[in-house]
């Protein structure tokens, strides 16, 4: 499934030539995961449009519940509209309006959702509000994608020691046991209260 | 009237006579030889029998025609031990009356038993049988054995030391069965029979193996062994021993992590599942049916507890755990392992519950043990294992010498060649972004090793897809790992990735997820080597060394006694059983003088 978090401008001023510009960043992509910011749509030429027709919009009210802590995700409702669209659509999640930490719940539960879905939609979208675009483009990426993170020698380095010493304490603590064991055969053996059964 | 009485191993914590009701003889011939745990104050008993356990065969105690039993179902949890010796010892036309029993379904009105124990009679106290003809397991003498052996087309080092020890054996005579095709460096060809050629892997499809392999034993005897068991030089005083007429049977198993034989470690043979009773959720199998076995139920029964079964104490859920059958053909037949389950897939819990089920009982043979060529670090937990005590409740048991830095066998059945190669296959398709500068080096040392695979799990690149997830942890416990994960750590890694993405397995969650058992085996051979150079490190060489150890072993495992382990003999026994069952270096090369033995 390709990835797209798209700026809420881009997508309401011009939303023919935001697709059409995500459409041609996921094909170019390796990895599928993709920024569609307000400038860069501006640079795109006049005559590239992207049909509306594949597309199915979600507006992200309908993903979440309102309560005194604010709003909550509704599996349920991600749920039922994971397996309704169809995959071969464009899936499009218009989140403008929403906070970081809203959009990051959902972005969670939706992972959860699609997580047990044996075939994904061909793209999913975003739409945030521009303030935000960076954040929830990660939040994205990281819902559905694990993505590598490349770990400095140094910080392997401390990560292996950190792990051979935790082995090491982990294993001290069942020898503790076994030492308390010894020192009660000793003891038998000493006192000659050790009687083998035959 | 001639009355025997049963009296349980003291340590067992099986009810002693005290805590039985009283013994009624009423209603009883006088020419019926009787058997009980129970006492009656006025009668004083002919025989006591002490130290009755699992281990017991009391079927060789007596001669007659004419035995009841009262009570000894309710009263006693190794009945069903018991009362197969006591079916098989009685001779066609006996006469055995079960009484004062409370149970649901009675031991002897189980299938196994249905064509040769009749019901004459029954009463409001108990039924009398009448033994109408042999039973399966009465079939045959124990010279004639059938050693089948399941393999595969990898390396056939310790196929052929296993192979050759077979042909020492004591037996007059025997036929070596493989089940499969060995690797090119096979050496006895000309001694074994080779049978189902056409069972096909991977999946390993172990259970179909070995019933192929009994289907075609042309021997009474069976005796069906991984190629990683050594059997015992004695064997044949073992079997004979031990007698005639056996249900599913088992040698106790060791495993010497060193090359000294100074840390004995119990490896693999006689489990219990104590919760597995517990277990009601039933699923499909691969042939469509219902059962508390099916994959989908895997990870469930995962999470029951298993231990090493103390050979003195019987329950429904003990088992052999498949390395080592010894059975009778006719019995095998009558309860084969189930086809559709594969290696690892609990495919000895469900035959020997279904054995069970059946009448057939699974016990250990005491008079033999046998040693494990190579072991899989994942079934002990930094060197010590989990074991049933004589009292049921649980304990560890961790060799003697295990702290100390002795010279150490490989901790995974892999080359380290193929270490590498694994690796480089892990990184290429899952973090193909990692560069691995010291990755020749990771093959080596616990250290390097844990640095390539932090590295790789954090370059990791995979949908968060549940079929992707399952594959890349697949692929994790098949090239990095080196063995076959718990269907439980597999499910708890699934829904910690669906829960938490990536954070699953970055930063620190590593510690106690992912990487469970690369702790168990770092924590193994902390700062040491992990890979085998070549099988041949498995294989301790001839020498003093390895007497002197094995005296230690055979010293220190004496504290082990009715513990860990069962020893019939003292520590010359011991000492004698640990040089007899040591695979040295010899049994895996060319053959060199295998003196007066006859092949298959």
């Amino acid at each position: 499934m390709n990835l797209v978090a798209m700026s809420a401008l881009a997508y309401w001023r011009e939303p023919q030539k935001a697709l059409a510009l995500a459409e041609r960043l996921v094909s170019e992509s390796h990895s599928g995961e993709v920024i569609v910011d307000w400038p860069s749509v501006l640079r795109m030429p006049a005559d590239s449009v992207h049909s509306l027709v594949s597309l199915h919009v979600i507006p992200m009210h309908r993903w979440v519940r309102e309560n005194t802590d604010g709003y909550r995700p509704d599996e349920k409702a991600i749920s039922e509209d994971a397996r309704s669209v169809p995959c071969e659509r464009i899936l499009l999640l218009d989140a403008t309006g929403f906070d970081e930490s809203t959009i990051i719940g959902v972005l969670n539960a939706t992972r959860m959702v699609w997580f047990s879905l044996a075939t994904w939609h061909k793209q999913f979208v975003l739409v945030v509000d521009d303030g935000i675009l960076l954040p929830s483009a990660e939040a994205l990426f990281n819902a559905f994608h694990c993505r590598p993170y490349i770990l400095t020698g140094r910080e392997t380095r401390d990560m292996a020691r950190v792990f051979m010493r935790q082995t090491l304490l982990l294993k001290w603590r069942i020898l503790r046991r076994g030492r308390g064991k010894l020192r009660r055969l000793l003891n038998r053996i000493l006192t000659s209260a050790y009687t083998s059964e035959k | 009237m001639p009355l025997w009485q049963l009296v349980h191993r003291k340590k067992l914590s099986y009810p002693s006579a005290k805590r039985l009701p009283e013994l009624r003889l009423d209603g009883i011939p006088s020419d019926s030889l009787v058997l009980s745990f129970r006492k009656n104050p006025e009668v004083r008993p002919d025989k006591v029998l002490r130290r009755i356990s699992a281990i017991s065969r009391i079927g060789s105690a007596f001669v007659a025609s004419d035995v009841t039993l009262v009570g000894v179902e309710s009263d006693s949890p190794v009945a069903p031990i018991l009362m197969w010796d006591i079916a098989h010892a009685l001779p066609v036309g006996a006469v055995l009356r079960v009484l004062d029993d409370v149970v649901d379904r009675p031991w002897l009105s189980r299938s196994y038993y249905a064509g040769a124990l009749v019901p004459v009679e029954r009463t409001s106290r108990g039924v009398v049988y009448c033994k109408e003809a042999p039973l399966p397991a009465e079939a045959g003498d124990l010279d004639s054995w059938t050693f089948g052996i399941p393999v595969g087309p990898e390396d056939a080092i310790f196929v052929n030391a296993c192979v050759k020890r077979i042909l020492e054996l004591d037996i007059p005579r025997k036929e070596i069965l493989l089940c499969g095709r060995p690797g090119d460096n096979f050496l006895y060809w000309d001694k074994v029979r080779i049978v189902g050629e056409d069972i096909t892997a991977p999946p390993v499809q172990i259970a179909r193996k070995k019933n192929r392999l009994a289907q075609e034993a042309s021997h009474p005897n069976l005796c069906l062994l991984h190629d990683r068991v050594f059997l015992p030089r004695d064997f044949g005083k073992a079997v004979r021993t031990f007698g005639n007429a056996f249900p599913l049977t088992t040698f106790q198993s060791l495993y010497f992590d060193d090359i000294f034989n100074l840390v004995p470690r119990r490896y693999s043979d006689f489990n219990v599942g104590n919760r597995l009773a517990g277990q009601t959720i039933f699923g499909a199998m691969r042939n469509g049916t219902a059962s508390r076995y099916a994959p989908a139920v895997f990870p469930v029964i995962d999470a029951t507890d298993f231990a090493f079964a103390n050979p003195h104490r019987y329950t429904r859920n003990t088992y052999p755990t498949g390395s080592l059958y010894i059975a009778k053909k006719s019995v095998w037949l009558l309860c084969p392992q189930n086809d559709s389950l594969m290696w690892t897939e609990f495919e000895d819990i469900e035959h020997a519950e279904r054995a069970w089920e059946m009448g057939i009982p699974s016990r250990i043979n005491p008079f033999g043990f046998s040693q494990s060529m190579n072991a899989r670090p994942l079934l002990s937990q930094f060197g010590a294992v989990r074991i049933e005590l004589r009292n049921g409740s649980y304990g560890m048991y961790r060799p003697f010498f295990d702290a100390l830095p002795l010279p150490r066998k490989p901790l995974i059945k892999r080359t380290m060649d193929r270490a590498l190669s694994e690796l480089a296959t892990f990184a290429r398709n899952w973090a193909p972004n990692v560069d691995l500068p010291d990755l020749s080096a990771s093959a080596i040392r616990s250290y390097d090793r844990i640095r390539t695979i932090i590295r790789l799990l954090h370059g990791t690149q995979l949908l968060i897809r549940r079929d992707d997830v399952s594959r890349f942890l697949k692929d994790f416990e098949r090239h990095v790992v080196g063995d076959q994960l718990p269907y439980a750590w597999h499910e708890h890694m699934l829904q910690q990735i669906r829960e938490k993405g990536k954070h699953a397995f970055h930063g620190n969650a590593i510690h106690d997820g992912i990487l469970r058992e690369i702790i168990n085996q770092t924590g193994q051979r902390h700062g040491r080597y992990v890979f085998a150079k070549t099988f041949y490190d498995y294989f301790p060489r001839r020498s003093k060394m390895v007497a002197v150890g094995s005296l230690i072993s055979a010293l220190l495992l004496g504290f082990q006694n009715h513990r860990a382990f069962y020893f019939p003999g003292g520590w010359l026994w011991r000492y004698r059983m640990l040089l007899g069952t040591t695979p040295y270096r010899d049994y895996a090369d060319a053959p060199t003088m295998i003196g007066k033995t006859e092949g298959a």
